[in-house]
Parts: structure tokens; C-alpha cells; sequence
């Protein structure tokens, strides 16, 4: 290594950030479309998340008629989902959607865990609140999979009506099959 | 491409040097690290590359070793970036063991510092040291001993955060998503005070030789302070100290997981003269916490939203007892502090999400003297 050395006219500056391995994996490839295709339901068992995923899933079955719903939890949701449910999920399923992501360590979980599923080829939704848009963008980047579009709704969730969880609900019919379909 | 594992390297990768860059003689150094957004929000010492070389030496030499990858960022942590953090906190070089063994136990995929890092809650990494090393560097174990004026406790706990912000990236707010954040954030570490405590000491109960030096890691509140200047037997003091942990309001009375528990010398003192031990100690502090299920529940008056969180052994009548931390062995226990002051502190955890680490200090192994409090192994 060469020694950077000082002299009376200069002075060094040392960065203290250390180097990250960049790289960019796409997504998974898009279906054509969705009907028939089987959907996992991963709910990381966050405050509402259970209703958000239920009432987006009626939602989406008014246009879409998915071959099977599976419904999955998660322990904890500021852990990333076990590998052994990411494997099961990723061998019954076509389709992924997850919440929530509405607080700083279930956000970057959900994300990971949408990553991991789009690794083993599945179209994966995760849904997060719009307080956690910016940490999103750096997580999916800090991973390395630019191409992860979540899907947006209103920040609050976990302390929200029956009749908003339904307004969050009408956010995610509309966003969930344009991510699915690679048309955002 | 796999997601970056959380467990920390096992066979030393090398990575690469770091960047340093000649700038004019004169510069102001404090204000340029300042705009670099290096600095935890207090100036920083700038490094010098003898500074930096000595505490690589310290941490065994191989500048571009990789300790560790910090999350949320994943960067390297090579011994020279450890270095050059602890230089900017103001470590001296006898520090690093400390820093690097507590940087391991952070980055044990157990202790899950991703989660940390992003929470919306307040938790921050706190690091208590055992063993002879505490005492030769001079970590302060006594009186104030979660204040300011020791140096190697303010400047190893800042090392850490400066860490977790420049390589891990736990910058708020975009990364590190605390609502109201803590001064713990600044730094968080202390030794116990094992000269004056009358039990063993927290690694001796858990299995490691007196001689040994060990990290314990665990994401924490900030200390709750226990008064408690009139009772004076161990039941008094610790139906106290169960006060202070039956609170709905912290994360551990709704999330689980594990706690920390602070005996102020006099307490220990009082404590120990009526022949309890650390064992019996918690086993009282986890039978006689708690809150209802009601109180935790409002009675559903928002319906279920605690249900999924508790534990499935739990009943969920309105009556019935929710511990604080679902197990005896989640409490950690520990005597710090002056001699002087009846109080002891609380430190709720963050929940079942993050599992404290307990860390030897340049890989001593654990002893098998098969005490359950240790005080045979003095």
C-alpha cells in the first residue's frame, strides 16, 4: 500500500465509511397476467397489518381471480422472515404480497423480505407507508435490487379505523397489480 | 447476488484500504469532517496516520482485515475504518479490544442491528464490560457511571455510534427512523462495578472465569431511575424495583424480550446481607412484575392489538399476569454506581425482536464451573 505522506504543506483526511460491495440484481421476470397465478399473503404481524393485507386481498379478488390465496406469519417483524418460510413461500406461490411496513425495522424487513422472494422468482409486493418512501429507496439500494417497487399507502396504520383500513386497502388494489405486472 | 448475511465474518475476509485524501496544510480538519457528514453532531478528533496505525496495531495489525459488515448499510468494517473512528472519538488505542468485541457482538446476527439501527423506538445499543480490561483502561463502573467524564467510557460508546453512522449508514432520518431518539445515542457504555459489588460478577454467573473479559450488547432504553431510600430488606427494595418494571409504557412490557437491571451498591449491599443471590434476585424481580392483560388490553377498546405479540402461554383473561420479559434468564443484572445513593435503575429492552450478545474480549472461551450464580468461581 502506498503511504500517503504529509508534508508542512498539507494535512490528510482519513474516511471513515468503509467500502460497500454495489451491484444491481433485477427483479424477478413479470407475468402476463394474473389470473390463475397463486398468491402468497406474508403478514409480519405488525399492528393492522393483518387487516390492510385481508381487506387489499378482497380488494384485488373484484378484478383478479388468483388460483390459491396462501396466508403466512412471520414471528417477528423486525426480524427477516425465517428461510425455511421464504423456501415455502417461494415453492407454493406466484405472487407475493407483504406488510407492513409503517416503522423503521419492519420497513427494511418487509423490503428484505420481498428481495429474498424476488431472488427465487416470485413478484413480490410490499406494502409501506409514506413516512418510509425515503428508507425504501436506500434499502433496495443498499441490498442491491433498484428495481423493488413497493406499494404506497397512507401513514398511519396502526392506530387507524376499520373505514380507513379500507381506504389503505383501495391504495394497494390499485398500485399491487401494476408492480405485479412490471407496469409502473 | 444473496442478501447480505447477519452474522459476522467467520473467516476474515480482506478488504480494501481506506480512502484518505492530502487536503491543504491549514485546513480547518474539525469543520471539514463536520461537512463530510462524519461526525455524530460533536467535533471529532481528526485523525492522524500514526494515531490510526497504533490502534491497528492494538487490534492485532492487517489494516484491511474485515471484522465485521454493519447493517443497514453493509459496509466494511476493516480494522483501519475501526481505527479511524476510534481515533475520531477519541479512543486511545488500549480501547480497541472493547470496541472490536463489542462491534462483533452488534453484528451477531442474534442481535439483529438492522432492526436496531431503523426502529421508530428509542433503543440504542448498550454495552457493559466485565473483567480485568474494564479496570486497566480505566472504565468507570462507580459513581455516575452512566454520566460524562470518563474517557474511556464516553469515547468507546461513541466509537460504536460514530461506527453504526459512518459505516453502517444508521443515519437519521432517513435510516435511523427513532421518533424521539436518546441521549444514549451519543454513547452507551459502562463497566460494572465489580470491586464493590457483593455478588459475582455478570460474567461469572454466566459461565466465564473473574479473569476473563467480556462485552454484553443489549438494544436499551435509557435507564429508569428506582428510588428507594426506606426500605430495607429484599423484598422491600426489589418490590421497588418491580415498580419501576411494571409500567405498560415500555417496549418490553408489550414486546417481550429481555431487560436489563441496575443495583445501586447500598441496594446490593442490603440485598446481599440477607443471603440472596443473583438467581434469587431475578426469580423474585420476574414472579412479582408484570401488568394484567387488561391493562396491556384496554379491555379490546381497540380491539385485539396486542394479541399477536404476547406469548401463546399466556392466557389472555383480564386478570391474568403478563411478565415483563417472558423468562428469568432475560433479566441481566448488574451493581454499578456509587457507594453513596439508594437508587438502582430499569433499562426496558426493545422487545423479542433483538437478543442481547455476551461477548468474551480476543476469544477467551467460557469456564465450565457449572455455577448458576458464579459466586463458587470466586
Amino acid at each position: 500500500m502506498l503511504m500517503k505522506v504529509t508534508d508542512a504543506n498539507s494535512a490528510l483526511v482519513f474516511d471513515p465509511r468503509g467500502t460497500v460491495e454495489s451491484s444491481n440484481t433485477p427483479i424477478a421476470a413479470r407475468p402476463r397476467s394474473l389470473d390463475g397465478l397463486r398468491l402468497a399473503v406474508l403478514d409480519n404481524s405488525k399492528w393492522n397489518a393483518n387487516k390492510i393485507l385481508r381487506a387489499s386481498t378482497a380488494a384485488l379478488e373484484q378484478t383478479i381471480r388468483f388460483g390459491k390465496v396462501n396466508y403466512y406469519v412471520k414471528h417477528s417483524f423486525s426480524k427477516d422472515a425465517a428461510p425455511e418460510l421464504i423456501e415455502e413461500i417461494a415453492a407454493n406461490n406466484d405472487l407475493v404480497l407483504t406488510a407492513i411496513g409503517d416503522c423503521g425495522s419492519c420497513c427494511s424487513c418487509c423490503i428484505r423480505d420481498a428481495i429474498a422472494l424476488e431472488l427465487r422468482g416470485l413478484a413480490a409486493v410490499a406494502i409501506i407507508t409514506t413516512e418510509f418512501v425515503r428508507e425504501t429507496e436506500l434499502t433496495r439500494h443498499a441490498i442491491g435490487m433498484e428495481g423493488l417497487i413497493p406499494a404506497v399507502i397512507d401513514h398511519p396504520v396502526s392506530s387507524i379505523t376499520q373505514a380507513e383500513v379500507e381506504a389503505r386497502a383501495a391504495q394497494v388494489a390499485l398500485q399491487a397489480p401494476k408492480v405485479w405486472l412490471g407496469r409502473t | 447476488m444473496t442478501l447480505q448475511p447477519l452474522e459476522s465474518a467467520v473467516s476474515a475476509p480482506i478488504g480494501t484500504a481506506a480512502d484518505v485524501e492530502t487536503v491543504a496544510a491549514g485546513t480547518d480538519l474539525v469543520e471539514l469532517y463536520y461537512e463530510r457528514g462524519w461526525t455524530d453532531g460533536l467535533p471529532v478528533v481528526p485523525p492522524t496516520r500514526q494515531k490510526v496505525d497504533a490502534v491497528v496495531a492494538a487490534l492485532g495489525g492487517n489494516p484491511e482485515l474485515i471484522e465485521c459488515k454493519v447493517a443497514p448499510r453493509w459496509g466494511a468494517l476493516t480494522r483501519e475504518v475501526l481505527a479511524i473512528n476510534m481515533v475520531m472519538a477519541g479512543c486511545r488505542p488500549e480501547y480497541a479490544p472493547i470496541v472490536r468485541a463489542a462491534m462483533l457482538a452488534l453484528t451477531d446476527r442474534a442481535f439483529n442491528l438492522n432492526g436496531v439501527q431503523a426502529t421508530t423506538h428509542v433503543a440504542s445499543p448498550l454495552v457493559i464490560v466485565n473483567g480485568p480490561l474494564a479496570r486497566e483502561i480505566g472504565m468507570n463502573g462507580g459513581a455516575n457511571a452512566f454520566g460524562s467524564g470518563n474517557r474511556a467510557n464516553a469515547t468507546i460508546g461513541r466509537a460504536i455510534r460514530l461506527v453504526m453512522l459512518n459505516v453502517g449508514g444508521g443515519w437519521p432520518p432517513d435510516f435511523d427512523k427513532s421518533t424521539l431518539g436518546q441521549p444514549g445515542k451519543y454513547s452507551y457504555c459502562v463497566a460494572e462495578n465489580e470491586s464493590e459489588s457483593p455478588f459475582a460478577p455478570y460474567h461469572v454467573e454466566h459461565g466465564y472465569r473473574p479473569t476473563d473479559s467480556t462485552v454484553f450488547a443489549i438494544a436499551a432504553e435509557a435507564p429508569h431511575s428506582v428510588t428507594d431510600h426506606h426500605c430495607n430488606d429484599p423484598e422491600g427494595i426489589l418490590d421497588t424495583m418491580c415498580s419501576a418494571m411494571s409500567t405498560v409504557a415500555s417496549n418490553s412490557a408489550v414486546l417481550g424480550g429481555h431487560c436489563t437491571v441496575v443495583l445501586g451498591v447500598e441496594h446490593a449491599i442490603t440485598i446481599a446481607k440477607h443471603g440472596w443471590s443473583r438467581s434469587d434476585i431475578r426469580h423474585y424481580l420476574w414472579m412479582n412484575s408484570g401488568n394484567a392483560f387488561r391493562a396491556i388490553s384496554r379491555d379490546h377498546r381497540y380491539g385485539k392489538v396486542y394479541n399477536r405479540n404476547l406469548p401463546k402461554w399466556v392466557k389472555r383473561d383480564p386478570d391474568s399476569r403478563i411478565p415483563i420479559v417472558p423468562s428469568v434468564d432475560n433479566i441481566h443484572l448488574f451493581v454499578m454506581g456509587g457507594r453513596a445513593g439508594r437508587f438502582s435503575a430499569f433499562i426496558p429492552g426493545w422487545g423479542h425482536m433483538s437478543t442481547p450478545v455476551l461477548k468474551p474480549i480476543d476469544a477467551v472461551a467460557p469456564g465450565d464451573d457449572g455455577c448458576t450464580d458464579g459466586a463458587c468461581a470466586l
